[in-house]
This record gives C-alpha cells, sequence and structure tokens, in this order.
C-alpha cells in the first residue's frame, strides 16, 4: 500500500508543553481518513504541521512522497486542499468574488472553479455576500475554495463542526463522492459518528499521542468486547465467575470482561454446565464504536 | 506575484478603499487649493504664485494624509483578520508578508496615483489663472515625488501595524497622531523633524517663509532618501518575519 | 439605569482609555510646546494659554477622538453575535441608543476635564502662570461636554451602521474639517447643521479665533446649547426610527 502522507516522530511542543508526541501518521492513497480525537488533542495543530504552516519541534512529514517543509510548501501546496478551523471568506465580499481571489492566486481555470462550486451545490448562492451565508453556506464554501484546485489530498479540520445533521449527512455524502474520484481525504473530527460511516482508515488522538492507527476492522479487534451468557441461574453463575473473570449481573444476563478467546469462552460454558446450570445463550456485545473510543480515549490505552 | 496584487484590489471591493482614496485626492486638493489661493502673496504676475501653489499642495498632504492612509491600510489588512485570510493565504502557498508586500504595493500604485492627480490639478489651476512666471518643473516634480515617497513609508508603516496589532484602535490612533506630529513638524526646527516620519511633509517643502519673505527652495531630497531606505528596510524586515511567523 | 452600566463594563480592557486620557493631554501640550518653540509669549495670560491649547484640539482632533471612542463602544457588538444578542434582548431601540450615546458622552465629558486639568497644570507649573484658569473657561468647559453629545449621538450612529472601526473615524475627520472650513469663511449657521461645527464652534468661545469675535455674549451661547439639544435629539430620534426598521444584521 503507498501512503499519501507519512510522518515520523512527529512532535511539537510550545515551550515545555507537548502538544503532538511522536506521531507516526500513514494515510493510504485513496482512503478516507478520519483523525478523532477529542478537543484539545493536538488534531489542528498536526493538521498544520502537515501543511507546514507552523513547523515540527522534531520529525519528519512527507506528502505526496515528498518531504514536506518551508522550501517545497508552495510547489506541494499546489495540489494540497485544505479547511483549516474556521472557515475562511471575506464577509464584505460575495462567494463569486472569494473564490475569484482563490482562482488568481493558484492560476486555475473557470471549470475548476464551476466544477468546485457544483460540487459543494453553492452555485445558487455565489452572488450573495458573504456575510448574508449561514454557517453551513460558509462551511461549503470554505470547502469549495480547498476543491477548486483539484487537489490530491484534501485537509479537512473539523467539517461538519456547528452543522446540522442534514449538513452533517451532506459532507459526509461530498466526502465519499469525492474519494470515489480518487481524492484522498483527511477529515477530523471530535465526534466518532461523524466520521464514522464515511472513513476507511481512523486515526485516534489523545492528549498528543496516537492511541489508535488503522481500519474499522482492526480498531473492533484490538479492543475484545464483553461476553454475555444468558443461563437458567444467572445468580449463582454470577457469584461463581466473579472472582475469575468479575461477573457483573445485568437483569438476568451475566456480563464477563476480558474473555478473549474461543477457548476460554467454551471453559466458561463447560464449568457452568458442570455445576447444572442450563446455558441458552453465549453472545459477545454488540459494541459500538462510540465506546471503544471512549474506552481508548479515557484509559489512554493501547 | 502579479496575481497576488491583482487579489489585493479584488478584496478593495465594498470596502470603500479607492473612494477612501479618492476623498484623499480631494481633501488634499482642496485644502491645498485654498491655503494657496487666499495666500496674499498670491498674485498671478510673480513667481510666488507658483511657491504659494507648492505650499498649499504640501500643508493639504500633512493635514489630511497621516489619518487617511492609517484608515485605508487598517481596513485593507483587517479584512484579512475577520475572514481568516492570512490562513487561507498560507495553505495556497502566499506567506503573510508575501500578503502584507502585496497590500503596500497595491495601495501604493493608488496613492501614488493620487498624488499624480494632485500635482497634475494643482499644476493646471496656475497654469490656468494664467501664472506670468514660468512653471518651476524641478521643483514641482520633486516635491510631488518627496510627498509620495513620505506617503509610502506611511502606508508601509500601516500595513505592519496593522498586520501585527489586530486592534484597529493602535493604527488610527497613531495616525491621529501622526497628523498632529506632521503639523508640529511644519513649525519646529528640522532636526526635530527627521524624528518621526510624518516629520518628513514638512521636510519634502518646496517652498516656503524664510524671514517672512516667500521663497522657493529645493526639498531635502538626501533626508527624504534617507527615510525611504529606512523604510524599506524596516518593512523588509518585518515582513520577512512575517513569513517565518507560525499561523 | 442598567443598560448603561452593562455599557461601561464593555468598555473594560478595550484601550478606551488610552484615548480619553492620551489625547487631550497631548493635544494641549502639542498646542504649548508649540509656543515655547514659536518664542512667542503668553502675552494675555491664561487667555493665550488657553486659545493655543483648545482651539486646535477642538478644529479635528477631539472630533476624530469621540469617533474612536464610538468605534470602541460598537467594535465589540459587532464582533461574533453580540449584535443579534443585543436586538434580541428587552432593551428597547431607543434606550439602546442612548445608553451607548451616554457612554460615549461621559467619556468625553472626561476627555475634556483632563483637557482642563492638564491646561491649568501646565499654566501654573510649565509657565508659572499668577492665579487660576479664568472661571468663564469652566464654564465653556461644561458647554464643550454639553457640545460633544451631538457628536457622540451621530458617531454612535455611523460605527452602528457601518459595522467598521476606521470609516467613521474618517467620515468625523472629514466632516470636523469641512465643518472647520465653513467656520472658518464665516457660516456660523453650520452649527445649526453640523455636530462637529458645534463642538468647534463651543471651543473657539471667547478666544477670537475663527468664527469668534472674542466676545462671550449670551446670544453665541444660546445659539450653542440650541443647536446642541436640537440636533442631538434629531439625530437621536433618527437613528431610533431606521434601528426599529432594520432588520438585525450580524
Amino acid at each position: 500500500m503507498s501512503f499519501i502522507v507519512e510522518s515520523s516522530n512527529l512532535t511539537k511542543a510550545y515551550g515545555g508543553r507537548t502538544v503532538v508526541d511522536g506521531l507516526d501518521l500513514r494515510i493510504p492513497e485513496g482512503s478516507v481518513y478520519g483523525f478523532l480525537g477529542p478537543n484539545g488533542s493536538g488534531k489542528s495543530t498536526t493538521m498544520k504541521m502537515l501543511l507546514s504552516l507552523i513547523r515540527p519541534t522534531g520529525g519528519e512529514v512527507e506528502v505526496l512522497g515528498q518531504p514536506m517543509n518551508r522550501s517545497t510548501r508552495r510547489q506541494l501546496l499546489g495540489s494540497i486542499g485544505s479547511l483549516i478551523e474556521s472557515p475562511p471568506g471575506y464577509a464584505h465580499l460575495t462567494g463569486a468574488e472569494n473564490m475569484r481571489i482563490v482562482q488568481r492566486l493558484l492560476g486555475l481555470d473557470d471549470a475548476q472553479v464551476d466544477f468546485a462550486v457544483k460540487t459543494v451545490r453553492m452555485h445558487g448562492q455565489m452572488g450573495k455576500r458573504v456575510r448574508e451565508y449561514s454557517l453551513g453556506m460558509k462551511q461549503r464554501l470554505g470547502i469549495a475554495m480547498a476543491l477548486a484546485r483539484q487537489p490530491k489530498l484534501l485537509i479537512l479540520d473539523e467539517p461538519t463542526n456547528g452543522l446540522d445533521p442534514a449538513g452533517i449527512e451532506e459532507i459526509r455524502e461530498l466526502l465519499r463522492r469525492l474519494a470515489d474520484g480518487g481524492v484522498t481525504v483527511m477529515v477530523s473530527s471530535h465526534l466518532l459518528g461523524e466520521v464514522d460511516k464515511t472513513a476507511t482508515v481512523l486515526g485516534i488522538l489523545s492528549q498528543g499521542r496516537m492511541i489508535f492507527q488503522g481500519t474499522r476492522a482492526d480498531l473492533f479487534s484490538a479492543a475484545t468486547p464483553d461476553l454475555l451468557i444468558d443461563c437458567s441461574d444467572p445468580r449463582r453463575a454470577q457469584s461463581m465467575l466473579a472472582r475469575a473473570h468479575g461477573a457483573r449481573l445485568e437483569d438476568t444476563t451475566v456480563r464477563l470482561a476480558g474473555v478473549d478467546s474461543d477457548e476460554a469462552t467454551a471453559g466458561v460454558v463447560t464449568g457452568l454446565v458442570a455445576e447444572g446450570i442450563g446455558v441458552h445463550g453465549v453472545r459477545r456485545d454488540e459494541q459500538t464504536l462510540e465506546s471503544v473510543f471512549m474506552g481508548l480515549t479515557a484509559g489512554g490505552g493501547l | 506575484m502579479s496575481a497576488i496584487v491583482v487579489n489585493e484590489f479584488a478584496r478593495m471591493r465594498h470596502l470603500h478603499v479607492v473612494l477612501l482614496v479618492a476623498v484623499l485626492f480631494a481633501v488634499v486638493t482642496g485644502i491645498g487649493l485654498y491655503a494657496a489661493v487666499f495666500n496674499p502673496d498670491f498674485d498671478r504676475t510673480s513667481a510666488s504664485s507658483w511657491n504659494t501653489l507648492l505650499m498649499g499642495m504640501g500643508s493639504g498632504f500633512t493635514l489630511a494624509a497621516p489619518l487617511l492612509l492609517a484608515v485605508v491600510a487598517s481596513r485593507l489588512v483587517d479584512a484579512e483578520h475577520q475572514g481568516g485570510g492570512w490562513l487561507m493565504s498560507a495553505t495556497s502557498g502566499v506567506t503573510p508578508g508575501g500578503l502584507c508586500r502585496a497590500k503596500l504595493l497595491a495601495l501604493g500604485l493608488l496613492v501614488a496615483g493620487a498624488t499624480v492627480l494632485v500635482s497634475a490639478a494643482f499644476a493646471a489651476v496656475g497654469l490656468a489663472v494664467g501664472i506670468d512666471a514660468p512653471w518651476p518643473a524641478g521643483r514641482w516634480l520633486g516635491l510631488t515625488a518627496c510627498l509620495l515617497v513620505v506617503s509610502l513609508a506611511l502606508l508601509a508603516l500601516h500595513v505592519v501595524l496593522a498586520a501585527r496589532v489586530e486592534n484597529q484602535l493602535v493604527g488610527i490612533g497613531l495616525g491621529l497622531l501622526g497628523a498632529v506630529v506632521a503639523l508640529i513638524s511644519t513649525a519646529v526646527p528640522t532636526w526635530i523633524a527627521h524624528l518621526t516620519p510624518w516629520g518628513y511633509y514638512a521636510l519634502s517643502a518646496a517652498a516656503g517663509y524664510v524671514d517672512g519673505q516667500l521663497a522657493g527652495f529645493a526639498p531635502s531630497y538626501l533626508n527624504i532618501g534617507g527615510l525611504s531606505a529606512v523604510a524599506a528596510a524596516i518593512f523588509a524586515l518585518f515582513t520577512r518575519s512575517f513569513d517565518r511567523q507560525e499561523v | 439605569m442598567n443598560a448603561l452600566a452593562a455599557e461601561f463594563s464593555k468598555l473594560k480592557r478595550s484601550l478606551s482609555w488610552a484615548v480619553v486620557v492620551l489625547l487631550p493631554i497631548v493635544l494641549v501640550a502639542t498646542g504649548l510646546i508649540m509656543t515655547l518653540i514659536d518664542g512667542r509669549g503668553l502675552e494675555d495670560g491664561w487667555h493665550t494659554l488657553w486659545m493655543r491649547s483648545i482651539v486646535f484640539y477642538g478644529l479635528f482632533p477631539l472630533s476624530v477622538g469621540i469617533a474612536i471612542l464610538a468605534s470602541l463602544v460598537w467594535r465589540a457588538e459587532h464582533r461574533g453575535s453580540n449584535w443579534n444578542a443585543l436586538m434580541a434582548g428587552p432593551t428597547p431601540s431607543l434606550q439602546i441608543i442612548i445608553a451607548k450615546a451616554a457612554v460615549i458622552s461621559v467619556l468625553a465629558a472626561i476627555m475634556q476635564v483632563i483637557a482642563v486639568v492638564t491646561t491649568v497644570a501646565l499654566g501654573m507649573i510649565g509657565f508659572g502662570l499668577p492665579g487660576f484658569l479664568p472661571p468663564e473657561y469652566l464654564a465653556i468647559s461644561l458647554l464643550i461636554i454639553l457640545a460633544s453629545v451631538p457628536v457622540a449621538v451621530l458617531q454612535s450612529w455611523l460605527s452602528m451602521q457601518m459595522r467598521s472601526f476606521a470609516a467613521p473615524v474618517a467620515v468625523a475627520f472629514l466632516g470636523a474639517g469641512f465643518s472647520a472650513f465653513l467656520l472658518v469663511v464665516g457660516l456660523d449657521a453650520a452649527i445649526f447643521i453640523s455636530p462637529y461645527a458645534a463642538l468647534s464652534r463651543a471651543t473657539q468661545l471667547g478666544t477670537a479665533t475663527f468664527a469668534d469675535t472674542g466676545d462671550i455674549t449670551a446670544g453665541v451661547i444660546a445659539a450653542i446649547i440650541a443647536a446642541c439639544l436640537l440636533l442631538s435629539t434629531l439625530l437621536a430620534a433618527a437613528n431610533t426610527v431606521v434601528l426599529e426598521r432594520a432588520d438585525a444584521r450580524t
């Protein structure tokens, strides 16, 4: 697999405070990379380093196979679209005038601008001043500015921040379409649900450290879900398994944590049956990405 | 670079920057002509009439330019603070310093145009009323160039200041103070006028009263050349440091 | 008056004190330094001192200073969605307008007090003038404070409407400059049309400069007071009507 973004030991410290700590980012080409982490975990700082807007204290970044730094950024930025922090846009100018500024800056042709504007479905709003735009419209204009250069890589920092559910869905849909068109998208969020369904690869950041990076499937397998057992005498089963597996009783279901292999599962069932308890249900807890995420970020795990 | 400068003109739309520069032109012309024509030494038959016009032009800039230049620079730079423009430009490969240089160039072109128009308007008035003495071309062009250089130096100061300090109060307040300083500098010993950029409007003078007599003299070209060198160096230094600054 | 107290608390950390304190001190001191440099003495003692310190200050710096204060007062509203919050609140439009203008006027009044204090201090300590500032100038100061009110109302309106810091200041500068011109050519009636002219006229009272004859007559004082009341009322009323009709904008 080839990576469009690769960083090694990427670190940023302000004074003595390390904001981003030894990141080894791997973004596969053509993927939608969901960059997750609570507010203040260093997502924006990392993205700014990828764009060489701020200089890393340590480590290196390679984008599109080339080292990204002050001397190469000018050339590389032509193929990277980005939207960092709040959406840009001069409030006193119309959407069209704002787009023309970007067009001139990057030497784009009208077709590219039209395409970008149509992609974010803003072609009906370009005559209005940005001051009159809703937050969602500003956000979409910002994405159009990033898209107009027809980037190979698109870096979006919390693009769904402050949008309503319909707006969020629209951005998701847009990301999917872009990925289908061959654009690699890196999108950050502090809400898992927003990137859950779109991202093919996930990177999870907590307090400046990468606590997980891989596919959705990898993430699930990294954290074993609890084992749930339904039996004829749940009370007795719970007290039997309390010491070895920390069993808890939920209604009539016994919940066991840390039973991570098929052999161990079979052993538990055998034990119950040997005590004359009838087992009629053994299953894994239905695990949401949300709970995995919370577990990882809270415990600082992995 | 040209695209970046053209973008600056695009950003000026709806900010009334061009209108403000036009107002600068009108006010300078108004004040200057009023001061010149109502001067008791304005007399069509003598060379002193040209001198009153030269003086009027100088006092027009002295009074109007410091504050209006501050307003113009402040508005254009503030648009970047408001619209997230520094970051947007940075992600497109234009550094904050580059943006400041483009702004100075764009505003400088407008101010240069206004200055040349003022100069032409004054000359036209002189010729229209039929001043007998020959037009003092050398001093006239010299004064025009000197006033322009001082105005550009002030623009550079205000662009850098507005980029550094988001609170517009600082730039506008300095502009107001500058207007006062510029005015005082016309009356104080020249060494004091050298101390502030606004004082150089007074040093540009190509005519004035020497011992109660109106006389023509050459502007202090050397000193104004010095101002332009210092201003250029400081502007380059600051914009260079903006380039390295992290956003 | 709660609205007024709220307005003052919005001015915290806005650097407005810098304008209020520095502007009059610098301008008054400037007038006097010019006197020293010129080598002219204070032929007429306190009267000359007052003329040199206050007349130039009143020509345009005072109006521009009030404009800057108005911009500072409105700056907070034009950031974020404070403006919406203000318009969505229960405060009636007229009260908002009066509160804003009142804050600006109070700051302008403090500026005038500082200008007078600076003049007195320089006169007594700097120039060693005998006695104290003639009492008529204290009365004129009250008139200047009153004349600041219509300028405050107008600038508050401009800053509200233009949503810009610098543009209203430029308007004040040009308005004051043009008004000064009208006074120079002797159009005294300008004080009933231009608040800047009324303010400049008040600062010239008793100095025999520009439109002034040097005599402080009841007629002139009455005219200035009438102009201030008229302009303040008209401008505040017009502003209220506009604000009532306008849609809230961010």
